[in-house]
This record gives structure tokens, sequence and C-alpha cells, in this order.
């Protein structure tokens, strides 16, 4: 088989072009020779090479995420966001333009709509990137949910998954209670089960017994809401940041701390009056370097809610300092 | 994954048939002894694409559609050539060297699994321009990896 030209099957196979006839002769010389068959091998492993290597460019942030703000910027239309189909209005540019000005008469007027456009670009400007923060940050956190349902689905069809001294075990059990982002935890029984994002999956008795201070976290978390009778309380940062994009949040950003050597954070406000079901107030803290959420602080107002007390300054913990490794499926697979 | 996806040309169903395989084999390595596990995983996860395939075929979910002779030949060449490990390894080295711009195509279409006539808006190029970009992309990575492993060999 040619390697170039319209007679590489092999390439037009995998770049989806080959009609019905052009299938079947390539099915031919695939069962007919073994050079085919080991060209056609090496393809497949660089195809596989190359999901893997976007997932994770893609995991690791920024490269990909560059490409989705170009995307966003390229499409007339408003953010989509796949999860939920829920678009988020984009708040208008305003177009920059030097205002013409051979009128030196009215050169007062002209200044004061000067002055008036540039409060209007600041406003506009200041609301655009604090849209773009919040989109960042939702960003970030459904690229840790993205990983975790996965997880979430394989858990709730294989049972529970135990990592028990290297040997992988799976067990039943009806007490699956949340998926968190980068960690997925059953509990039941006075008993948890822990996989990590790193696919270290382990049973525990209490949260003293966890020594991962990235589980203990979202332990933590857990048994807070647990504590707490009502449901509808049980908000990921993921739950609160599609609350905050669906109601429709005024996002304003709000001062952050900066260190001398430009790390830090920043913050956002997320404000919806006149609800008493929703809090009015969200404040988010977020690392400016990895856009990772710090804390959530929801504001539900003064006796909207019997247990607003316990959910005033809601802390979502960072995921702290974890090894680098990506959390990929190909980890619960036991090894030869 | 390669396989699956070159099989489903969708990244979520090639997630969701390796996960469907991946609890097939979970579920039965814990009850018996496997002798050769590899290839029992690899006869699992061919199994399960083949589900999938006959599943979305009365389903019309996926318009693409293989004739069933290719699919028996490239799952036939999927069984009977393992990855190459070492192959793998050489790939990353290799991908290092491509140019921002090829990075970033591979990244919108198998990162964020954008068909040609997307990217092609986002890049402002044709459809059928990235599809021979992307093939040339494939065929320098695989050039590039023949030629370290040759080196290697030396």
């Amino acid at each position: 088989m040619s390697e170039t030209g319209e007679e590489d099957l092999v390439a037009r196979f995998f770049n989806h072009e080959l009609s019905s006839e052009e299938q079947l002769r390539l099915a031919e010389r695939l069962s007919l020779s073994p050079i085919d068959q080991e060209r056609f091998a090496s393809f497949m492993q660089i195809e596989s090479e190359l999901l893997r290597c976007a997932a994770n460019r893609k995991l690791a942030g920024h490269p990909t995420l560059n490409a989705f703000d170009s995307a966003f910027d390229d499409e007339q239309s408003d953010w989509q966001y796949d999860e939920t189909h829920v678009t988020l209005n984009r708040a208008p540019r305003v177009p920059k333009r030097w205002l013409p000005g051979w009128w030196a008469g009215a050169a007062s007027a002209i200044a004061g709509i000067v002055f008036l456009s540039f409060v209007m670009l600041q406003r506009a400007d200041s609301q655009a990137s604090a849209t773009e923060l919040f989109r960042k940050l939702e960003y970030v956190s459904n690229q840790r949910l993205d990983r975790v349902y996965k997880l979430e689905r394989f858990v709730r069809r294989g049972e529970t998954v135990t990592r028990v001294e290297g040997e992988l075990r799976c067990r039943g059990t009806d007490s699956f209670v949340a998926v968190f982002p980068g960690a997925v935890v059953g509990g039941g029984d006075g008993q948890y089960w822990c996989v990590t994002k790193l696919g270290l999956a382990f049973r525990v008795n209490s949260l003293s017994e966890v020594t991962d201070r990235h589980a203990q976290l979202e332990l933590g978390w857990l048994e807070a809401l647990l504590s707490d009778s009502d449901a509808g309380l049980a908000l990921s940062t993921a739950k609160v940041l599609s609350l905050i994009r669906i109601h429709g949040y005024e996002i304003s950003r709000e001062q952050g701390d900066f260190a001398s050597d430009g790390s830090g954070d920043e913050g956002l406000v997320c404000r919806l009056p006149n609800q008493s079901r929703l809090p009015h107030t969200i404040r988010i803290r977020a690392e400016r370097a990895t856009q990772e959420i710090l804390s959530m602080d929801l504001d539900w107002g003064a006796g909207q809610r019997p247990r607003a007390a316990d959910l005033l300054s809601i802390k979502l913990s960072s995921i702290g300092n974890l090894p680098a490794e990506e959390f990929q499926m190909e980890h619960y697979l036991p090894r030869q | 994954m390669g396989y699956l996806y070159l099989l489903t040309g969708s990244r979520d169903a090639s997630l969701e048939v390796f996960q469907n395989a991946a609890v097939v084999v979970l579920e039965y390595a814990k009850l018996d002894e496997i002798e050769n596990f590899r290839a029992w995983s690899r006869e699992v996860v061919r199994r399960q694409a083949l589900l999938y395939l006959r599943k979305e075929s009365t389903q019309r979910k996926h318009c693409r559609t293989l004739a069933p002779e290719l699919i028996d030949a490239v799952s036939e060449v999927f069984v009977s050539n393992p990855s190459n490990i070492r192959e793998a390894q050489v790939f990353e080295d290799c991908f290092k060297k491509l140019t921002e711009n090829q990075k970033r195509m591979i990244d919108l279409r198998y990162g964020s699994g954008f068909s040609f006539d997307r990217i092609a808006m986002i890049i402002h190029s044709s459809a059928a321009a990235i599809q021979r970009s992307l093939s040339r992309i494939r065929e320098q990575l695989r050039g590039c990896i023949q030629r370290r492993l040759a080196e290697e060999q030396l």
C-alpha cells in the first residue's frame, strides 16, 4: 500500500474519509498483508497516544483553556456550557474607538462623552473580566468533576472498588453517598470508602484513620452534609457554580490578596437580591495561578433558612499539594 | 483507547465502552484466575466495542458507519498487536517537537472532540485543510517514533 496520496487508505481511514468501497478494500488488505497490519497498528497506537496526550494537556489546564477561550471568542453566540446546556449571556463588548476631535467648540462636550465612554468601558471590561474569571473557575471545577463523574459511573456500576494492599476488590454496597471534586466518597454503617483522584481507593471507619489530606477535607465536607437533615443543603462547588450561572447572579470581582511575587488569590462576589430560597450573596476565593477554588461563602440572609448559620461560611478547602499525576481509568485495571 | 476511538469516532463513546469493558474485566477477574490476562482483557474490550456499535447502529445515534468486514479486520489488528510501551514513551518526545499550532489542533480535535468543521471555524481554515494537517501530524509522529526506535536499535 502506498503511504501517500489517495491510495493511502490507512491515513484516510483515520481521517474518517473512506467510502464504503474503500472500507472493504482496506479490510481486505488488512486481512492479507502483515505490513499493512503493522502500519495500521502503529497508527492506532499514535491515535491512542494523541488521545491520552490531549486529555493530559486538557487536565493540565492552560493550553486547552486558551483554545477554549479562542473558541468562545470566535463564536458569535453566547457561551455554551455542555454540562447543562445553559447559556450565560456575555457582557456586551463596547468597541474601543477614538472620538473625532475637530469640533473644537464642543471640546467640553466631547470631554464629557469621552469620560462617560471611559467609565462605561471600564465597567464593561470589569464585568467581562468577572464573568471570564467565573467561567475559568467553572471550567477548572468541571474538569475535576469530569474525572469524578466518570469514576462515579464506574463505581455505581461496579459497586465499590477498593484497593487493599495493592489488590483490587469490588464489593457491593447500596450506600453510595456523594461525589465531590477530586474524590469519590461512599459511606454507610459508619464506614467510608474513598477513591482519590490518583485512583487510590480505601475503606475507613472514621475520619481519624484517613491520613490523605485531600480525603480528609472531602470527608469532613461529607460529614458536615450528612449531619444536616435537609438534603437540599448539599451543595458542592460545582453545584454552587451552576446555581450562580443558572439563576443569573450578578458577578463582580473583588480585590484579591497578592504577595510580592505576584502569587495570591482573587475573588468574585455574586449577588442575587430578593431571593428567599437561594443565597443572596456568594463570595468565591480562588488561587490566582491555578484558578482552583479556595473557599466559598454563602450568605443566605438572616432568618431565611433554619440552618443558615451553619452555611454562612462553608469552606471548601483547596485541593492542596497533591502529586502531579492525573487520574486515569487505566489505574483501575490490574497490571499483569 | 485509539482502537475504540477509531471505531466509534467519538471520545465520549470511547470512554463509555472502555468503562464498560473495565467493569466486565474487574467483575470477572475477581472470580477466576485468568491465564493470559492481557489477551483476555483485549478481547473483552473488542466485544464491548462491537456490542456498542451494534446498539448504536440500531439507534442511529451516530451517523458514522463502518463496514462489518472492516470492523472485523481492525479488531483483528487490535487483538493481535499489543501496544508497544517503548513506542508510547518515545511518543512523548516526538509530541514535544510539534509546533504550537499543531498541538493546538490536537487539543481541539482529541482533547475537546471538536469536529473538523468546528476546528476550521476556530482557526480560520477549511475542514479539508484540518484533515490534511492532522494526517500530516500523524505521519510526522509515526516517522519520528520509527526513527527514534531505529536509532536505539543501532
